[in-house]
């Protein structure tokens, strides 16, 4: 341990000396002690850029494995994954459960390989589908792409049924989305039209899922300008049969013009889910035609771990539905 | 009273209540070992510092006495008061109380520290922590 070495060899010089950096001062039990204070992501993205030493400290097992601490991880996931604690934590909380945040088609070419490709452990299972998302300048009508988005399976969609949802970018007559201003957005029309993403915990471990890990939800949207419009969400949480075990509704925002992030964490839920199905669902306010319901983009579902609630104390809540919605 | 008597980096003697003294884990195994007898030295303490760090355990003391009318929030404004300091005073506060193992104020330290990190935005982090040395070179 040549870490706990240099820090007790401080303890032997008298007096520390005065021109060495700050940040280099205390000594890596402590500085291990204040980080075990701080959110693991603040840690990684900041703290390990000051200095050399507080690297070092920032890639201590023994700190990543007091992060994983009460979240249901087991030496044995960590044994599994080359990289240890770190990176066990780093994949399970790290990445975006979602597959495509916003919403971009897959090629053809890419889809079969998509279908077979098995994922990895800690990596979330995704289903890709054609999913009957129109492109406004579309020349052949009925062209619809691969993606791991697809419209609400049976609802009732049909030309002019109001429910149809269109692919746009830059979107039209909005601003694009602060977050991601390059990406595609999907605009809604005169009647809820809603999307569905489905998510497999597959290669997560049962104790782990057990635990109830809390969900992060955010998406943006935003309304069409001058056409006010509604904007909703819903994550169904089924368990290893497929069965809805219950819903979690954010209820209905109101959209303006100006882009928006819904901002929700989901937990105290029922132990044993399995996997998850993200619902979006926008559409206008004044019943026109066309796309002139609420927009959305970039939605991001994450785990966090469960000491990491008090980091989120401004996001709602939501609530459980006793039925599907 | 029994009292300790406790020698700063500097040289400069400090003499205590032997309770107050036992605070420190440190101070209470090196009392254990060698007694009363003769100073016990802390070389790795400055005057200052040692000043602070007993000031710290003497107002807590107080407030934990029967009889004490201090209110929790009077003990709170006192804590944010004490880590009120500038970069290198804290930091020397997180190496004294970790030397001399007074939990308390370690963790009050450590928080202190933590809340800096926090609340300020990334960019600054690094500032904070390097530029604090070209200020006391």
């Amino acid at each position: 341990m040549a870490r706990l070495r240099r820090a007790t060899d401080s303890w032997c010089e008298p007096l520390l000396e005065p021109e060495q950096c700050p940040c280099e001062r205390l000594p890596d039990v402590v500085l291990c002690r204040i980080f075990m204070l701080l959110p693991p992501r603040l840690v990684a993205r900041v703290c390990s850029f000051v200095c050399r030493s507080w690297r070092d400290v920032s890639l201590d097992p023994s700190l990543w494995s007091y992060y994983c601490q009460n979240t249901g991880l087991r030496s044995a996931d960590e044994i599994k994954l080359s990289g240890g604690w770190r990176a066990l934590f780093i994949a399970v909380f790290g990445p975006n459960l979602v597959g495509s945040p916003c919403f971009r088609p897959i090629e053809q070419l890419e889809v079969d390989q998509a279908k077979s490709k098995a994922p990895g452990p800690w990596e979330p299972k995704h289903r890709v589908i054609l999913d009957r998302i129109a492109v406004l300048d579309d020349v052949e009508e009925n062209y619809h792409s691969y993606s791991h988005w697809g419209v609400e399976a049976g609802s009732q969609f049909h030309r002019g049924g109001g429910d149809g949802v269109v692919r746009e970018n830059p979107p039209v007559d909005c601003s694009p989305c602060p977050s991601v201003p390059l990406e595609s957005v999907i605009a809604t029309s005169h009647d809820w039209g809603r999307l569905q993403h489905y998510i497999g915990f597959q290669t997560f471990s049962n104790k782990f899922l057990d635990q109830s890990p809390p969900f992060v939800l955010t998406a943006w949207f935003a309304a069409r300008r001058g056409s006010p419009g509604l904007f909703r969400i819903n994550l169904l949480l089924r368990d290893d049969l497929k069965n809805c075990k219950s819903v979690w509704d954010s209820g209905i925002i109101n959209a303006k013009d100006e882009w928006q992030q819904a901002k929700f964490i989901i937990k105290d839920y029922n132990k044993g889910v399995r996997s998850v199905m993200v619902k979006l669902a926008g559409k206008c306010t004044t019943g026109e035609r066309g796309f002139y319901g609420t927009k959305f983009t970039d939605v991001r579902l994450h785990f966090i771990p469960i000491c990491e609630i008090k980091n989120y104390a401004d996001f709602d809540e939501g609530v459980f539905l006793d039925s599907v919605a | 009273m029994v009292k300790v008597t406790l020698k700063s980096a500097e040289g400069d003697v400090f003499e205590v209540d032997e309770e107050l003294a036992l605070e420190s884990l440190m101070v209470k195994n090196m009392i254990e070992d060698v007694g009363l007898d003769s100073a016990i030295s802390l070389p790795n303490v400055s005057s200052t510092i040692l000043a602070k760090v007993i000031e710290y355990i003497k107002f807590h003391m107080d407030a934990q006495k029967d009889g004490s009318k201090k209110t929790s929030e009077e003990i709170k404004a006192f804590d944010d008061d004490f880590v009120n300091v500038g970069i290198p005073t804290l930091f020397e506060m997180v190496l004294a109380s970790n030397y001399l193992n007074v939990k308390s104020l370690l963790s009050l330290t450590c928080n202190t520290v933590a809340n800096m990190i926090k609340t300020k935005p990334p960019a600054e982090v690094k500032e904070m922590f390097t530029s604090a040395k070209q200020a006391k070179a």
